[in-house]
């Protein structure tokens, strides 16, 4: 059953489409929607940090349809629109995207993908309607459909690659750092002497998609890869190695490559000194923090709102490297009930923490902190407004993260560990500054208070004095006189 | 005729015989809207636009003691995270494909309670989305219901994201409403104050604005955007109403004008030295404060001449993206600054806002004029075939100019109203010439389109 939210953030099944889509280089997104939808989610994620892709706003074909198409249906709208996409607009794959009304309308959208793909242009569909879900659905389809298609309208022999992954888990945008995250995991992947499927970003592109059937096994580093990953295994075989985050740490990255030599031959040798070398690293720099994270008494409690991926990732780390205590841990992607997955993180969850919370309402969010009275939160920008009440920093790992560009900068991996931790005591370190400036102006308010009242009590009290007294002589004058 | 009989406002294209589509020279446009209505168009291939919730939401948010609920599915609740303001608060219904079958009323009145037990607000707005429309949801009895419990207005708009193809119709829904279920309806006496009527400008400018009215000791409120729920209420206490951009408020000002007998000060958008001194005479003239008025501006003309290069545009070649209220100072400013203004665009030529191309006579009438809300497509046609040296627009997502080769001067950030707005804009242009020939990169579209005629997808409307 689904509840009313207050300050929803995450968006619909389309949006997540959408993000997914129009951050794979080359594929063009043709949005099949009001002409609205698609600028929600532009102006939503306007004021956040990944920056813009080619093909995003309001150079986004679509079919921007109107009410004689909700009512008599909108397929010829869409088969021109598609017709004339490929005409004004350069890409290599182009991907229609549905929406609540072409669904509630009944549009067969499907019919009009066929028509043009016979024409043998690159285009291909996905059937996701807004209300379908959130936009960890709207990934998840728009993937398995495009892995479904991509070999009817991009044909290509199967050559399997035995050092070649795909990577799957990760959402752009929902990450805040996803950039950087998957540009750290193929550092550390090639490092060992794989080759990597990012899908996303400058490394990535539709190459990718047609070569995702090559490969020799899928990563899947969250559960909302689960069914892309399952079409590729079921169509092409893939193998799976699902995993409940990215790694954080040159720990977990090891441990992630152990499990991958149980698929793929890794040579132990390169192994050892790609590992050798990073912790090197790793220690260095980590190790210069130690003195702030002392003075700062870097161990307090926190609370950790985000993506249960996200959340998994941070919340062992930060008891691994820091023994924190986590409070609390809030999911904002997790569904209470999930039938049509597989992935269980229970266990994890509860090593982190005894608190699990699912829920995305921003008041369920602030009460659950309030009441938990932690004294950091890991989370989003949204949280900013309950951090201040409560007078405590929050370093944002999560989406929405306003007023900040992150285009490169990881929080999972090696390079992630450093520059978390960069971020992490910038943010205490600011908080800290702010604080003592605050005690300072109180104390000087205080000294420069008393200051005041016994001078001028002072004052008085010496004026009275001479009153006494010459009220005293006088009167002792007269006595005398 | 007041509309405040109707249950919601009409669309622009209806009332007003709003044309979204346009790819031609300035002649043939006058041409065209010159009748009794304007013959509509359509696009064969389209890019996505901002729509009426979008705007609607847009103004109401702004609204200080106000919430709002989105009633529609989660993604469209999504649009409150475009305002990043802290205190800031939204509720989204969430409707899920059960409530597309079922209805969503029983969700609805849930938004509304929890807004009021939260927030205690002293109105709340219910924003329309497609999935209600469809639907068609009966959100008006649920309004009857809770208002009576709660004893504040529970105020329906009425857009749907799908009847118009003019986004600035979510001004006027949102217009209707304030008129029908919250603007004083007694208001006998007048108070000193103007009605200064805001729906799309963003701080600076009003804070421009502002300046000029404190010079002026004019007392004054801005409606709605940046508002109270009182403030709205007292408007029709008002002495006068000024519009600072015509095309988005003259339906709330006219209306004004004609059941609340409110004068309406007829002006244009205070762009440019001549917008901004007629902007401030017109009002001038109205609360006769002439002489105070002239030498204010001649004060701060005087002053501001010693920062502007004249001569600055000189051989440049400049594409102009704007509201059609403000193509006319924007062009004669640019042009008086040397520009050759090779083009401009505008999302719509309506009844009421086409009067401004008659006020283009000093523009050649075979200026290229690209009307389309959005479509940087067109636009991406026209700057590469005029070979724009600059594109200056107020919307958002304007990079894609950069890789036709132009340099992009955005609004969207600045103020571009009053003097200050004149200095900001010149500034604007100044630092732009450094970006000259940087941060380009391949374009997005085929070499194909961009030599064929910009008119190639528009066709006339079939009726």
């Amino acid at each position: 059953m689904s509840e009313v939210i207050k300050e929803p953030r995450n968006g619909c099944a389309l949006h997540g489409a959408l993000q997914t889509v129009q951050e794979i280089k080359g594929v063009v997104p043709v949005i099949h929607a009001n002409a609205g939808c698609g600028v929600i989610h532009y102006l939503a994620n306007k004021g956040t940090s990944g920056g813009n892709s080619s093909y995003s706003g309001l150079s986004i074909p679509g079919t921007a349809i109107q009410e004689r198409h909700v009512i008599f249906g909108g397929a010829s709208r869409l088969r021109e629109q598609i017709k004339n996409t490929i005409k004004v607009v350069k890409g290599d794959l182009y991907v229609i995207l549905n929406s609540c009304e072409s669904a509630m309308v009944g549009d067969d959208v499907d019919a009009m993908t066929r028509e043009i793909v016979e024409q043998g242009e690159p285009v291909l569909d996905t059937l996701v309607a807004g209300f379908n879900g959130g936009p960890y659905y709207g990934y998840e389809h728009v993937m398995a459909d495009i892995f479904r298609t991509i070999d009817g309208v991009k044909p290509s022999e199967k050559k399997t690659d035995p050092y070649l992954v795909n990577i799957l888990g990760i959402i752009p945008g929902k990450d805040p750092y996803w950039q950087g995250n998957l540009e750290e995991i193929k550092r550390i992947l090639e490092g060992i002497g794989l080759k990597v499927n990012v899908f996303f970003g400058p490394y990535g592109g539709v190459r990718d998609l047609i070569n995702a059937k090559n490969a020799a096994l899928t990563i899947n580093f969250s559960r909302w890869g689960e069914l892309p990953a399952r079409i590729l295994e079921e169509w092409y075989e893939i193998p799976i190695l699902q995993r409940p985050s990215l790694p954080l740490g040159t720990e977990q990255v090891l441990d992630l490559a152990t499990a991958v030599a149980e698929t793929i031959h890794i040579d132990e040798e390169r192994i050892k000194s790609f590992f050798g070398n990073e912790e090197v690293y790793e220690n260095d720099l980590l190790l210069r923090a130690r003195e702030d994270l002392i003075e700062y008494d870097n161990s307090q409690t926190a609370v950790l709102v985000g993506d249960e991926e996200q959340v998994i990732r941070l919340g062992r780390f930060l008891n691994d490297f820091l023994g924190k205590e986590i409070k609390a841990v809030i999911l904002t992607d997790a569904l209470k009930t999930d039938e049509e997955h597989v992935t269980d993180n229970q266990e994890l969850l509860k090593e982190i923490t005894d608190s699990i919370y699912i829920t995305s309402d921003q008041k369920k969010i602030e009460d659950i902190i309030r009441s938990e009275k932690p004294e950091v939160i890991f989370g989003s920008s949204l949280e900013k407004r309950i951090a201040n009440r409560l007078e405590i920093p929050v370093v944002e790992t999560s989406y929405p993260v306003f007023e900040k560009l992150i285009l490169n900068k990881a929080d999972a991996g090696i390079r992630g560990t450093i520059s978390f931790m960069e971020e992490y005591i910038t943010v205490v370190n600011q908080y800290e500054a702010e604080k003592r400036k605050q005690l300072l102006s109180y104390v000087k308010g205080e000294k420069g208070g008393k200051l005041w009242q016994e001078q001028s009590q002072k004052r008085s009290y010496s004026k009275k004095l001479t009153l006494v007294t010459q009220s005293q002589t006088k009167e002792s004058l007269s006595a005398r006189m | 005729m007041s509309f405040l009989e109707d249950r919601r406002a009409l669309t622009r294209e209806k009332r007003l015989s709003s044309l979204s589509h346009f790819n031609g020279t300035l002649e043939a446009l006058i041409d065209e809207v010159s009748g009794t209505d304007i013959r509509q168009r359509i696009r064969t291939f389209s890019q996505i636009h901002a729509d009426e919730i979008i705007y609607a939401f847009d103004v109401l948010s702004k609204i200080e003691d106000a919430e709002i609920i989105v009633n529609g599915s989660i993604g469209c609740a999504g649009i409150g995270l475009a305002e990043t303001d802290e205190n800031y608060t939204w509720y989204g219904t969430n409707l899920v494909e059960r409530d597309t079958i079922l209805g969503g009323e029983e969700k609805l009145r849930e938004a509304v309670l929890r807004a009021f037990e939260e927030k205690h607000p002293k109105a709340i707005f219910i924003i329309g989305t497609p999935v209600v429309a469809i639907n068609n949801d009966d959100i008006n009895s649920v309004i009857l219901e809770l208002e009576e419990e709660l004893h504040i207005p529970v105020i329906s708009i009425y857009t749907d994201g799908f009847k118009s193809k003019n986004p600035v119709s979510g001004y006027d829904i949102v217009t209707h409403s304030l008129l029908k279920y919250l603007v004083d309806k007694e208001a006998e006496e007048k108070e000193d104050f103007i009605n200064v009527i805001s729906f799309s400008e963003n701080v600076e400018d009003i804070a421009a604005v502002v300046k000029i009215l404190n010079a002026l000791e004019i007392s004054y409120r801005v409606i709605p955007r940046f508002s109270e729920i009182d403030e709205i209420r007292s408007i029709s206490r008002a002495k006068a109403t000024v519009v600072l951009n015509p095309e988005e408020g003259e339906y709330l000002a006219k209306e004004l004008e004609e059941v609340y007998n409110i004068p309406y000060i007829l002006s244009e958008p205070p762009i440019g030295y001549r917008g901004t001194k007629n902007f401030i005479l017109k009002l001038a003239d109205f609360l006769n404060i002439g002489e105070k008025a002239e030498s204010y501006i001649e004060e701060v003309e005087e002053e501001l001449a010693k920062g502007i290069k004249k001569d600055l545009l000189e051989g440049q070649k400049v594409f102009v993206d704007a509201s059609l209220s403000k193509i006319p100072s924007y062009t004669r400013f640019l042009k008086n600054l040397g520009a050759e203004i090779v083009g401009f665009g505008a999302p719509f030529v309506d009844l009421e806002n086409r009067k401004n191309l008659q006020k283009l006579d000093f523009l050649p009438r075979n200026t290229p004029v690209v009307i389309g809300n959005g479509q940087y497509f067109e636009k991406v046609n026209a700057i590469a075939k005029q070979k724009a040296d600059f594109y200056i627009s107020q919307y958002p997502g304007n990079a894609f100019a950069v890789d036709e080769g132009a340099v992009v001067v955005s609004t969207v950030n600045r103020v571009t109203y009053g003097f200050e707005g004149v200095q900001s804009l010149h500034d604007s242009f100044l630092r732009a010439f450094r970006r000259k020939g940087k941060l380009q990169s391949n374009s997005n579209y085929k070499t194909g389109w961009k030599t064929k005629s910009g008119n190639w997808y528009v066709k006339q409307e079939v009726s």
